[in-house]
């Protein structure tokens, strides 16, 4: 989770327009789930995962550990694809099996390196402020916010709870482990609600006044960026078509 | 003049002993006051009444000499006066990013954009963090979260400008750092009011200091009349600043003649120590 808003926020690409992002992630997305060919996802799988590690320079520990969970999934799907059992126990390939396994496989990993792009590239704060300007209403955009900023504050918390109870041998076993983790989720709340009151106060400080406005930075969006990316959709568009 | 004022205030938390006891305490324009006492004698408490958070149980608060009042238009025009950065920056921070939490305040004035991202610029610009603009405001370090949460209070350029305890937990240079954007805020006549239990910085920053113990002022006046008062200060477990007392001595030795003023840094106490004339 917190890598993940490291790299988001530390990336090469992160001040780039997120218009331009969402441009690039979901008409990769579209293509690499309207056009049949393995060829086009594939294509949209390579362009996209250089477009992480080359361009935005992602660090690739990063993109490997935030991708092995989706993958692992995908391992199991794609195998149980390919084979089948009979009655016998016997097992085999699975009649057309391995051309729906790879096909499978191309789409959903060409679907995961889109996403894994946003996700990798695009701090939350723009995501949020994204969501407001195509007309989410501002109870949710405000409620994704907080509960953004919050996530990290109880993380730390939390994290410093436990270490403060393994100091004194609150995890040393496994009885004492569950006791210790029962006592301190059970302490984060009450903290939770004085924080949250605590904030109430910082905010009718500053004029809160019951909405979380804010003025976001503008962030010019390209048009060279916009031309290139319609230009490398479309051509792989024309890869998948034509190999279709 | 008496810009806010606080007059026999009194306020109990329930269960325990008077947190503010008839406490009085003024703020002229223009003048830093310090605000003086030990660990949990009320200074917070204190300040979340000068600026209506909480309601006193029985005296008042007055600005320019007006009773305040607590209905939410009153409240408002009061806020926008005096602004109130809390000890922890992180009850104040809300936003993802550190220029959109500047802005929040000046867009509750009902600013335009225009001037909404002015006010950001000048309070980003003041606090030396404008490269921190578009950072993540949970990524920040715990001096540069007091710096934003400050630039969150001082775009809403307030006349009076109330800190709790602004230095706490801040390492040297971040004191430091903190003390002359503070000090170029006084300069720009914001009058700054601000709680410690810090003698020294008291005597070194502010113009006035308030002696505060359970929940009342024992006294109030210029910084080196109130600081010189050992019995004043023992009886709110407090102890003299070494600066003072080192600069009184050299006045009692006639290494610094009785009108010269009494130094109130390092520098100027080094500067005292010569090489004895043979």
């Amino acid at each position: 989770m917190s890598h993940i808003d490291t790299a988001a926020n530390t990336n090469r690409w992160r001040g780039k327009s997120l218009t331009e992002k969402t441009l690039l992630a979901l008409g990769m997305l579209a293509i690499a789930i309207s056009v049949p060919s393995w060829q086009g996802a594939l294509s949209v799988a390579v362009i996209m995962t250089a477009a992480t590690l080359l361009g935005a320079r992602v660090p690739p520990g990063v993109w490997w550990q935030t991708m092995i969970a989706p993958f692992g999934f995908l391992l199991v799907g794609v195998i149980s694809l390919a084979l089948q059992v009979d009655s016998h126990l016997h097992v085999a390939l699975a009649p057309h099996g391995l051309e729906l396994a790879g096909r499978l496989a191309a789409r959903a990993l060409a679907g995961v390196t889109c996403l894994l792009f946003l996700a990798l590239t695009t701090p939350a704060a723009h995501l949020i402020s994204g969501l407001r300007r195509i007309g989410v209403p501002a109870e949710i955009a405000e409620l994704a916010l907080l509960i953004y900023r919050f996530l990290f504050l109880l993380t730390d918390t939390a994290q410093a709870m436990h270490t403060a109870q393994a100091s004194r041998l609150g995890h040393s076993t496994y009885r004492r482990h569950l006791r210790s983790l029962g006592v301190l989720i059970a302490n984060l709340m009450p903290r939770s609600l004085s924080r949250a009151r605590a904030l109430e106060i910082g905010l009718a400080a500053r004029g809160w006044r019951g909405e979380l406005r804010v003025l976001s930075p503008v962030r010019g969006v390209s048009v060279a960026g916009v031309a290139a990316i319609l230009l490398v959709e479309l051509l792989v568009l024309a890869i998948g078509l034509h190999t279709a | 003049m008496r810009l806010l004022e606080a007059r026999e205030l009194t306020h109990t938390y329930p269960g325990a002993v008077n947190a503010l006891d008839r406490l009085n305490l003024y703020v002229e324009r223009g003048r830093r006051l310090a605000i003086l006492g030990a660990n949990g004698s009320g200074k917070t408490t204190l300040l979340l009444h000068l600026n209506g958070t909480l309601r006193p149980q029985s005296g008042q608060v007055l600005l320019d000499g007006q009773p305040t009042g607590y209905d939410t238009p009153s409240l408002t025009a009061w806020r926008r006066r005096v602004g109130l950065v809390l000890q922890h920056a992180d009850d104040q921070l809300f936003a993802a990013s550190v220029a959109e939490d500047v802005s929040f305040g000046p867009l509750n004035l009902d600013l335009d954009e225009a001037e909404t991202r002015r006010r950001v610029d000048y309070a980003l610009k003041a606090l030396h963090i404008q490269d921190l603009a578009d950072r993540a405001t949970h990524m920040l370090s715990f001096g540069q979260k007091k710096r934003v949460a400050i630039a969150g209070l001082l775009a809403m350029q307030p006349e009076i400008l109330l800190l709790d305890e602004p230095t706490a937990g801040l390492d040297h240079q971040g004191t430091e750092d903190l003390l002359s954007v503070l000090d170029e805020l006084g300069k720009a006549n914001t009058t700054l009011v601000f709680t410690t239990h810090d003698v020294e910085l008291a005597y070194r920053f502010a113009d006035d200091v308030a002696i505060f113990n359970a929940g009342r002022t024992l006294a109030q006046g210029p910084t080196a009349d109130i600081l010189s008062n050992d019995a004043l200060l023992s009886s709110a477990a407090l102890g003299a600043p070494l600066l003072l007392k080192i600069g009184l001595r050299a006045r009692e030795l006639g290494i610094l003649a009785a009108n010269d003023p009494l130094p109130r840094t390092p520098e100027a106490v080094l500067s005292l120590l010569q090489k004895p004339h043979r």
